[in-house]
């Protein structure tokens, strides 16, 4: 058999077991409202995962302390899009906590990750 | 050595650099990049580019392995760059915003010294026969 004939199924297989991959672990998700948290408890964790925050919305009473925890092998930070909080870099296994005494909303990113978002909304 | 012989030993090496850089990069795919949005799919796309690369060189048409190998030094320059954008935010002192897609790394991590070696290697490895074959015709 002559390798040049080898390429095409090669490629297809390949990308055949990322998008395979892709969907074994994303599959199950479900499109739709991205879920809001209203929160009571004086204090709360955001987990760190996939390059993702979870929750991803967060509603909390002023003076509630808010723990970032990150999962992820890489490193990723809760940084507020203005001025605000910050966690600073957190590596694997690391956590900070931040506590909020101002009412409103603050959008925050991950400064490593740009397209990591997430909000919380901090009412009185 | 005949230079046909070493021709086909440079390619030989090349096409193993080749392997080694999309096998990182599939590697890394797997396990974590499928999350990061547009790095994943690149990092996916480096590895089945180079796998085809790899056996578009090793195969016997002298006119599609010359492709190839034109193919892998841009694979090689691509992911190199890629790499000095996500770890600096800039290249050649034109400052991006940052970030390669909104991904940045923040350590070299052993895999991508790995691939960088490869990359550079393959670089080396490809650019003096392909010079030659050029200059040729």
């Amino acid at each position: 058999m002559q390798i040049k004939s080898l390429i095409l199924p090669t490629l297809s297989a390949i990308v055949v077991a990322g998008v395979g991959y892709q969907l074994a672990n994303h599959g199950s998700h479900t499109s739709g409202p991205v879920p809001s948290v209203p929160v009571t408890a004086h204090h709360v964790s955001v987990k760190i995962v996939n390059f993702a925050y979870a929750p991803p919305t967060l509603t909390i009473k002023v003076g509630t302390r808010v723990t970032w925890a990150n999962k992820d092998s890489s490193p990723h930070t809760a940084t507020s899009n203005e001025t605000g909080f910050d966690t600073g870099s957190l590596t694997k296994g690391k956590r900070t906590t931040i506590q909020f005494n101002k009412a409103g909303t603050f959008a925050y990113h991950c400064s490593f990750h740009a397209f990591m978002t997430a909000t919380i909304k901090v009412v009185s | 050595m005949p230079t046909h012989a070493m021709a086909r030993r440079l390619r030989q090496v090349a096409a193993l650099l080749v392997l080694v850089v999309a096998g990182v990069h599939f590697q890394q795919y797997v396990d974590f990049m499928s999350e990061v949005p547009t790095v994943g799919v690149l990092f996916l796309l480096n590895a089945a580019g180079g796998a085809g690369l790899l056996l578009a060189m090793l195969g016997g048409d002298r006119v599609i392995a010359l492709l190839a190998m034109i193919g892998s030094l841009g694979l090689a320059i691509g992911s190199l760059v890629s790499i000095v954008i996500a770890l600096n935010g800039s290249f050649l002192g034109v400052a991006l915003d940052g970030s390669f897609f909104g991904y940045q790394e923040t350590t070299l991590r052993l895999p991508i010294v790995i691939a960088v070696v490869a990359e550079v290697l393959l670089i080396l490895v490809l650019a003096l026969p392909l010079v030659r074959n050029i200059r040729r015709g």
